[in-house]
């Protein structure tokens, strides 16, 4: 019995030692020295080896978009490596499909800077920086969404199209362990360039918006990184629909105002699908585009409106209301902001009314 | 089930703060697997499959979420669904991504209520994880399938 004993703790001293010994390697051997991270056949950058490709490139002001904070975990990280960056490890390849591995798409997260990269990048990355913003107001539009200003120091402009979205970091808090990051489409317009507005709606475990709704205060200085995405208005004379659920009015609004200075004539209709009218907000300023964009209809519907809301306007599910507003779509362009589901729902909607797939345009955003 | 690199990374994304507020394990001070082959055995016990409660979490979650917001009665349960933009990742690293929704269930005849998310069906249809005791959306099998009125 001592004899078995004895040499399981052996065993297990000779493990530990050995799995100390991998930890030295790792840190003295493997990592050790600067390497270089060529991006998009530029010039390349001189960086200290042994983080990830994530962190590297985030020191180096190239902000890759992550929903989760670089823990492997959401996939949206991806970079084409062209060289270096070691075998695509476990964690990775549930997120890639054989076509990104084939063409040697790794997560940025997880793979280890050891060696000189060549890496391939959006180019509109390239642009994305970050910032530092204090919050100059807090404003409660319903029971369950804020809207909240965030200004950059002085002197500092924020330059982004009508549309687009920024990454908020929450900083660490209640003794959780990492700061996160979540994507919020900016409602401000893209002239205001001193500052961004973002909705963000109270979502049950949810870490960021829990601090925004709780914990967040006025002068409160946050950090944030952008501009990302693409959901912006093509420039075409085509009629479009907008379809908006929950915060999704935010880019909307900024959208709105680009299109009331710079294509006042683009006919569009914008509805926005809610439960009752307690989920209804900033509707008068909506209301207000129909005499600033004379092409422009704002009807807001909803599905299960209560006795005392004494709702007068649209009612159904807002898949329902634009089926039922519209002939044949086809020819129309259609931008949509909201849940995965009511996303989901509106594009089938759309293809049943003959709109063309590359003609529904929405945010994929996590 | 030996503790792989996605095992291991999966017990870090169960921290609270990580992928949630509160995490998935709860107080539970079980391993990942420990907790797994407890539920196992409780579902062996009663003669069920993590398919069979999976399937009928689905039917209700996808009419909730089709109602988007509103409430509709399917059989004997009144559901709806709370669904925000964006979408959250499985710990297990498991795609696709999962959306925000928070899936409110009403048995009529018991009026007893049960809530869960298209990602904590997910984990038990995909990973057969009820979570960790203690966790805001654990749900003990035995429970989970009387409300579903599968035993």
């Amino acid at each position: 019995m001592i004899s078995a004993l004895s040499t399981v703790l052996v065993i297990t001293i000779t493990c530990a030692a050995l799995a100390a010994l991998l930890v030295l390697a790792d840190k003295f051997f493997i990592n050790a020295g600067p390497v270089t991270i060529k991006i998009n056949e530029e010039q390349p950058r001189k960086v200290t080896g042994g983080g990830t490709l994530l962190s590297a490139l985030r020191e180096e002001g190239v902000f890759i978009p992550s929903a989760c904070g670089g823990r492997g975990s959401c996939g949206m990280c991806r970079v084409r490596i062209a060289k270096g960056g070691g075998q695509l490890l476990p964690t990775e390849m549930p997120h890639l499909s054989e076509e990104e591995r084939a063409d040697n798409v790794r997560l940025s997260c997880q793979v280890k800077v050891r060696a000189d990269m060549e890496i391939d990048i959006p180019a509109e990355l390239m642009s994305v920086k970050e910032y530092a913003v204090t919050v100059t107001t807090i404003k409660r539009l319903n029971y369950d969404t804020v809207r909240i200003t965030l200004e950059f120091a002085p002197g500092v402009f924020f330059f982004f199209t009508a549309g687009q979205y920024v990454q908020l970091e929450t900083p660490i808090y209640d003794g959780l362990p990492y700061a996160v990051q979540r994507a919020y489409s900016i409602a401000s317009p893209p002239d205001e360039r001193w500052k961004v507005e973002l909705l963000i709606r109270k979502v049950q475990q949810g870490i960021a918006t829990t601090f925004t709704h709780e914990l967040l205060q006025l002068g409160d200085r946050l950090s944030l990184s952008g501009p990302f995405g693409d959901f912006v208005i093509k420039p075409t004379p085509a009629e479009a629909v907008f379809i908006a659920a929950g915060s999704g009015l935010a880019p909307f609004e900024s959208i709105l105002a680009n299109i009331a200075a710079e294509q006042p004539e683009k006919k569009i209709t914008l509805f926005f699908g809610a439960v009752s009218a307690r989920d209804l907000y900033d509707m008068g300023k909506f209301i207000a585009y129909e005499k600033i964009i004379p092409g422009f209809k704002f009807i807001p519907a909803l599905s299960q409106p209560r006795p005392e809301d004494k709702w007068e306007g649209a009612t159904g599910l807002v898949t329902t209301v634009v089926a039922e507003h519209y002939g044949d779509m086809a020819g129309m362009e259609a931008y949509l902001c909201g849940s995965q589901g009511m996303v989901d729902a509106c594009i089938r909607a759309l293809a049943r009314k003959n709109v063309a797939e590359q003609d529904i345009f929405y945010d994929k955003f996590g | 089930m030996e503790q792989s690199p996605q095992l291991k990374l999966a017990q870090e994304n169960m921290r609270a703060g990580a992928i949630t507020k509160e995490g998935f394990l709860g107080n539970d001070t079980r391993s990942i697997v420990e907790i797994i082959q407890s539920d196992e055995a409780q579902l062996q016990r009663l003669g069920l499959t993590h398919k069979k409660i999976a399937e009928k979490m689905l039917v209700l979650t996808e009419a909730a979420l089709d109602a988007m917001g509103g409430i509709v009665v399917v059989g004997n349960y009144r559901v709806s669904a709370l669904e925000v933009q964006g979408s959250l990742p499985c710990p297990f690293a498991h795609p696709p991504l999962y959306s925000k929704a928070i899936v409110d269930v009403e048995r009529l005849d018991t009026q007893k209520k049960l809530r869960w998310t298209p990602l904590s069906l997910h984990l038990i249809a995909g990973h057969n994880f009820y979570q960790g005791r203690g966790s805001y959306f654990r749900h003990e099998p035995k429970d989970l399938a009387e409300f579903l009125g599968i035993i």
